[in-house]
C-alpha cells in the first residue's frame, strides 16, 4: 500500500509541470462577513498585493476582482475597527467567504474556503457549525453540540459516556467524520462512546440524509463531521490557550492550539486535556464518575502550485468513571439500586476512578493529496486508526484490576476522489474507496469474550452526478460495495468456532433542488442505505449489564418455550440479510435579511433491523435474568426538526431549535427504547459594546418533555414474579420493554457572560441555573440517579 | 488489489479461564458426631445460557449437627473460586435464609430478611466478620421448607452490619429441603 501511495505521490509530481500558459483573465470573488453577527460588511478594503490593485465590498459585502494574471494570490482584507486578514488564493480553489473579527474581540478573522465545507452533496447540504462558538464557555463536549442542532441528540451512561445520536439512530448507524476519515470504534454497545473531543475540531458538519453513496455503509441516519481546523498559508503564527475550572466535579480543563501558514506550508498543533472528580445531583454525589482525558493533534499543509498534501495525526486518551451504584448484580440488586433514594456506595467526594470504568485509546493519522487540473480535483487519501477499549467491571479478587473486555481495532482507509469540471451541464464526482478492520480480543481478561476476532475488507465503487436546469438541480447517484468478513470465535467451553461472510450491496439516491428566490430553497433527498449485521449481533453471547443476550446466530428458536443456545448457526441454517434503509428528507430553507429558518422532514424506512427483544427469563446461580434475543424486525423513523434565528437588533439575536422523533418497529407493533424526546432550545444573544471592553451575553433556555410512544414497563419485581411463579412474561409476545417509566418533562436555564478585551477573554457560566432535579430519558443512568445539578464554569482565554 | 483481500490474519481469540460465570455450587453437609458427608449440588451446565439452574433436593437426619460447607465452581472450564472467596473473605459473605421449622439452630428464619438474626458462621475474614463457607446446623425433629443462599461481593461495604442489599449478588440459590 506505502508503494501505491508513492506511485501516486510521484505521479502528481510528474504531471505538475506540465501547465499551461499564463493568461490575464482570472477572477477572484468572494464575500466579507462579520464573523460574531455573520452580517455582511460593506466598503472593506479588498487589495491584491502582488498587482497592488483593489475594491471595496458593496453592501452585500461581496467583491470581485478580475483581470489577473498570477496563478496565485494575496488578498488583504482591511477594515476600520477590524482585525486585517490576509488569504492566500490560488484559482484551483473554491470562492472564499471571509470572516472578519472586530478588534476587541477574542476571535480571530477566518476564511473558509467552499471546499472545506463540502461535505454533502449538491442536494444534501450539510449544515455547519462553528466551534469557537460553544468553545466560549469551557470544553465543548458531545452533549453541548447536540444543543444547538436540531436532530443530534446523545445516547449516555451518564456525563462521561456520550454517543450521537441522529435522527433517533446512532452507534454504526450512523458515520463519523474526523479529519475527513471514517471514525471506526466498538460502535456496537450503548456504552461505548466515540473518543472525539468537539473542542479540537473547528466545526461540524452534519448530514441529515443517508450519506452512503459519497461516505459507504453505515451511514444511514446520516453523517457527522469534525473539520479540524483549516490549515492557511501565509499566516501569522497564531496562538491560543484556554483555560477553564467547574464547579461541579471539582473539574479543570486545558487547551493550547498553535498555527501558521508559510509561502508553500503550513502547520498546526493543538491539544488539550479535561480532569474531573466525583460529579453531583442537586442532592447527593455521584460517586465515581470522575473523568481523565487529553488529547494532542497536529497536521501540515504542503502547497505547490496544482498540489496540495496534507497530513493529520491525533491521539485521544480517556480515562472515565461510571456511576459506581449503577452496576448490579442480578435483578433483585437492580431493584434495590433502582429504588435507593440515593445510589447505593455513594461516599465522600473523590477524585479517584475505580470500576467500573472505561480506558479508551484512539490514535488516528492520515495522508492525503489532492490534485488540481483544469477544473478537476483528484484527492487521494490514506488512514491509520488504532482503536484500544478496556472496560474494567467491579469483579472478585486480582480481577478487578483485569479488563472484562479489551479489545484492539486497527482500521485502515483508502479513498480516491474524483470531482470533475462542469461537462455538458453535467457537475459530480466518483470514486474507490477501500476498508480494513482487523477487531482482536486481548488475552487476559480471565473471562470468554463477548465478541469474536474479526477482519473485514470492503470495496466500494461510487458515482454521483448532477444537472441544473435554471434555478432547479436534480442529483443522482449510485455505489456498490461488497464486504469480506472471517470470524474467529470461541464458544463457552473455549471450543473454537469460524466463519468466512461476504455481503454486498447495491445503494442509490435521487435529489432535487429548488431556488425559489433570493431566500427560499428547497431540498428533497430520497436515498437508500446499508449496513452488514454488525458482528455483536451476530456473535454476541453472555450477560452484559442486567441482561444476557444472545446474537443471531447464538441461538435456535423454535418457539418453544425455551430456546437453544448449544451450537453456532451460519447464513444456510438462519439467512440474516443486511439491513437496508430507505430515507427521505425534505429541507425549507429561508434566508431573510433579519431571520433565517430551516425545517426539515424526514420518514426512514429500515428494513431487517437488527434489535434485541427479551424473549424469556432464566435462572443462573446469581438467580434470574432476563434473556434478550436480537431478531429482524422492520423499523419506521419519522421526524421533524426546525431551527430559526431572528435579529431583534444589530446587537441581540435569538435563536430556537427543536426536534421531534418518532420510531416504530412496524412487525412487532412495538416502540422502541433510547429514542429521544421532544426538545425545544432557545437561545438569547446579546452584545454589548463598551468604552473598553465589549461584553457578550447568551441565556439557554431548554425545554424536554417527556418521552411519549414508550415501551410498556416490566419492572425488576414482575420479572421475579413471574420467574418464581413459573409464569411466561416473555415466551408468547415480542414485546420490548423498559424497566422504568420515563421520566418527567425539564426546563433548564444557562446563562453565560463573556468580557473580551484585545486577546484576552474572561467567561462565566452557571449550567442548570435554577439547580433542578431530573432525569434524562436517554441516560441509562437515570435507572439509578438524578442527572447533574448546577455548575459554575470559569474560563480564561488568550490569543495572540 | 489481491493483496488487500489476502491481508486477513486467522487468529483465534485467546482462550480464557472463565472466572466470572459460576456453573455449580454444592453444598456439603457434614456430621459433626461422624458419618458420612451428605453432598447437595446446584448446576447450569450452559452458564449464561438460556437453561435453568438445577437444584438438587436436599434431605437432611433429624435432630443432627452438621457442619455446611460450600464449594463453588465453574464446570465448564474446571475453574474453582471457593478458594479466591475465602482470601477476598474481607469482601464477600454468604447469608442464608430457611423456613423456621426446619433447624432447631439456628433459630429463627435466617439473616436474608434481616442481618442480625441468627446464622452460626464458624469462618471469619480478617477483620473478624464472617464469611460463610463453613457454617453451624442443627436439624429439628423434622418438616419441610426451603433454603436460600445469597453470596454477596461487598468490596468496601462489608460491615458488620451490611446485608443483603449491600453489594452485588454473585450468587442466590433456593434449594427445596426436608429434614426427617
Amino acid at each position: 500500500m506505502h508503494k501505491l501511495l508513492f506511485i501516486f505521490l510521484l505521479g502528481l509530481a510528474c504531471t505538475s509541470v506540465t501547465r499551461g500558459q499564463t493568461k490575464c483573465d482570472k477572477t477572484v470573488s468572494g464575500k466579507v462577513l462579520d464573523i460574531a453577527s455573520n452580517e455582511p460588511l460593506p466598503y472593506v478594503s479588498v487589495r491584491v498585493t502582488e498587482t497592488n490593485t483593489g475594491v471595496v465590498t458593496d453592501q452585500q459585502g461581496n467583491f470581485n476582482i478580475s483581470g489577473l494574471c498570477e496563478d496565485e494570490i494575496h488578498l488583504e482584507f482591511t477594515y476600520v475597527g477590524y482585525k486585517k486578514v490576509v488569504h492566500h488564493h490560488d484559482f484551483h480553489h473554491d470562492i472564499p467567504t471571509i470572516l472578519m473579527a472586530e478588534e476587541q474581540i477574542a476571535l480571530e478573522g477566518i476564511v473558509v474556503e467552499g471546499e472545506q465545507v463540502r461535505g454533502g452533496t449538491k442536494t444534501l447540504s450539510p449544515e455547519v457549525f462553528r466551534i469557537s462558538e460553544l468553545q466560549k464557555f469551557g470544553n465543548a463536549d458531545m452533549a453541548d453540540l447536540a444543543n444547538v442542532i436540531s436532530g443530534l441528540s446523545v445516547v449516555n451512561t451518564g456525563q462521561n459516556v456520550q454517543k450521537p445520536t441522529l435522527h433517533g439512530l446512532s452507534g454504526n448507524r450512523i458515520l463519523l467524520i474526523q479529519q475527513g476519515i471514517r471514525y471506526e470504534y466498538q460502535s456496537w454497545g450503548d456504552d461505548h462512546a466515540p473518543g472525539i473531543d468537539p473542542g479540537s475540531s473547528s466545526s461540524v458538519e452534519v448530514i441529515k440524509g443517508a450519506g452512503t453513496v459519497k461516505y459507504g455503509p453505515e451511514a444511514m441516519g446520516g453523517v457527522v463531521i469534525f473539520n479540524p481546523e483549516p490549515l492557511g498559508l501565509h499566516q501569522p503564527l497564531k496562538v491560543t490557550t484556554q483555560l477553564s475550572g467547574h464547579s461541579n466535579g471539582k473539574g479543570m480543563g486545558g487547551r493550547i492550539s498553535a498555527q501558521q501558514g508559510f509561502d508553500h506550508w503550513s502547520v498546526m498543533l493543538n491539544g488539550s486535556g479535561n480532569i474531573h472528580g466525583d460529579l453531583s445531583t442537586p442532592d447527593y454525589l455521584l460517586t465515581n464518575t470522575g473523568k481523565k482525558v487529553w488529547n494532542v493533534g497536529t497536521g501540515v499543509l504542503y502547497h505547490k502550485a496544482n498540489t496540495d498534501i496534507e497530513a493529520f495525526f491525533s491521539h485521544n486518551n480517556q480515562n472515565l468513571g461510571i456511576l459506581r451504584g449503577s452496576v448490579t448484580g442480578n435483578l433483585e440488586d437492580l431493584a434495590f439500586a433502582m429504588g435507593a433514594s440515593e445510589p447505593l456506595y455513594t461516599s465522600d467526594f473523590s477524585y479517584l476512578i475505580n470500576t467500573p470504568r472505561q480506558e479508551v485509546v484512539h490514535d488516528m493519522a492520515s495522508v492525503k493529496g489532492t490534485y488540481y487540473q483544469g477544473g478537476h480535483v483528484f484527492d487521494l487519501k490514506y488512514s491509520w486508526q488504532l482503536n484500544q477499549r478496556k472496560e474494567f467491571d467491579i469483579r472478585r479478587g486480582a480481577n478487578n484490576e483485569l479488563p472484562s473486555i479489551d479489545l484492539r481495532l486497527t482500521t485502515h482507509t483508502l479513498d480516491f476522489n474524483w470531482d470533475h469540471p462542469v461537462w455538458n451541464g453535467l457537475d459530480g464526482e466518483s470514486g474507490l474507496s477501500w476498508l480494513y478492520h482487523d477487531n482482536d480480543n486481548q488475552p487476559g481478561t480471565n473471562t470468554i469474550p463477548f465478541l469474536p476476532n474479526y477482519n473485514d475488507s470492503r470495496f466500494g465503487v461510487y458515482a454521483i452526478e448532477s444537472k441544473k436546469y435554471g434555478n432547479q438541480t436534480v442529483e443522482m447517484g449510485l455505489r456498490y460495495d461488497v464486504q469480506f468478513t472471517s470470524i474467529r470465535g470461541r464458544q463457552i467451553n473455549n471450543n473454537p468456532y469460524y466463519n468466512d461472510l461476504v455481503f454486498q450491496n447495491l445503494t442509490a439516491s435521487l435529489g432535487y433542488k429548488l431556488k425559489m428566490n433570493d431566500q427560499l430553497d428547497f431540498n428533497t433527498n430520497l436515498g437508500t442505505s446499508w449496513k452488514s449485521p454488525d458482528v455483536s449481533e451476530l456473535y454476541g453471547f453472555g450477560k452484559h449489564g442486567a441482561i444476557i443476550q444472545y446474537g443471531l446466530w447464538r441461538y435456535e428458536d423454535s418457539g418453544e418455550s425455551n430456546i437453544n443456545t448449544s451450537t453456532i448457526l451460519d447464513q444456510t441454517s438462519k439467512p440474516v440479510n443486511n439491513e437496508v434503509g430507505y430515507k427521505w428528507i425534505n429541507q425549507l430553507k429561508w434566508t431573510g435579511d433579519r431571520s433565517d429558518w430551516i425545517i426539515s422532514g424526514y420518514a426512514h424506512v429500515i428494513n431487517n433491523y437488527i434489535f434485541a427483544t427479551p424473549r424469556g427469563i432464566t435462572t443462573t446461580s446469581r438467580g434470574a435474568f432476563p434473556y434478550f434475543i436480537y431478531r429482524q424486525t422492520n423499523a419506521l423513523i419519522a421526524g421533524v426538526d426546525a431551527e430559526m434565528s431572528y435579529m431583534i437588533s444589530k446587537d441581540m439575536t435569538i435563536t430556537s431549535n427543536a426536534s421531534f422523533v418518532y420510531a416504530r418497529d412496524t412487525r412487532y407493533q412495538n416502540y422502541f427504547v433510547e429514542i429521544p424526546p421532544l426538545n425545544i432550545h432557545s437561545q438569547l444573544r446579546k452584545n454589548i459594546k463598551g468604552k473598553w471592553l465589549n461584553h457578550h451575553l447568551e441565556l439557554d433556555l431548554s425545554y424536554t418533555f417527556q418521552k411519549k410512544f414508550t415501551p410498556g414497563v416490566i419492572t425488576p419485581e414482575d420479572i421475579l414474579e413471574a420467574s418464581a411463579n413459573g409464569d411466561q412474561l416473555f415466551e408468547t409476545s415480542e414485546e420490548i420493554f423498559d424497566f422504568m417509566s420515563a421520566p418527567t418533562g425539564y426546563f433548564l436555564v444557562d446563562l453565560g457572560w463573556e468580557t473580551s478585551w484585545k486577546g484576552y477573554s474572561l467567561s462565566l457560566k452557571a449550567e442548570n441555573l435554577m439547580n433542578n432535579t431530573y432525569r434524562v430519558y436517554t441516560d441509562r443512568i437515570r435507572y439509578f440517579a438524578a442527572d447533574t445539578g448546577i455548575n459554575f464554569i470559569i474560563s480564561i482565554k488568550y490569543s495572540l | 488489489m489481491i493483496a488487500f483481500v489476502s491481508c486477513k490474519d486467522d487468529e483465534f481469540p485467546p482462550a480464557e479461564n472463565e472466572e466470572e460465570v459460576i456453573t455449580d455450587v454444592d453444598l456439603i453437609f457434614n456430621p459433626v458426631d461422624g458419618g458420612a458427608p451428605l453432598s447437595f449440588g446446584a448446576s447450569d451446565p450452559d452458564g449464561e445460557g438460556p437453561e435453568d439452574m438445577v437444584t438438587d433436593p436436599i434431605v437432611l437426619d433429624a435432630d443432627k449437627s452438621y457442619q455446611l460447607f460450600i464449594k463453588v465452581r465453574n464446570d465448564i472450564d474446571n475453574v474453582d473460586m471457593t478458594e479466591e472467596i475465602q482470601e477476598e473473605g474481607a469482601e464477600h459473605m454468604f447469608f442464608f435464609g430457611f423456613t423456621d421449622e426446619l433447624f432447631d439452630q439456628p433459630e429463627g428464619n435466617g439473616n436474608i430478611d434481616s442481618r442480625a438474626d441468627q446464622v452460626n458462621y464458624i469462618d471469619e475474614d480478617e477483620n473478624g466478620l464472617p464469611i460463610g463457607l463453613i457454617t453451624g446446623w442443627q436439624t429439628s425433629s423434622g418438616g419441610t421448607g426451603t433454603l436460600r443462599i445469597v453470596l454477596k461481593h461487598q468490596p468496601d461495604v462489608k460491615t458488620a452490619t451490611s446485608g443483603i442489599e449491600s453489594g452485588s449478588t454473585d450468587i442466590d440459590l433456593t434449594f427445596d429441603v426436608t429434614v426427617e
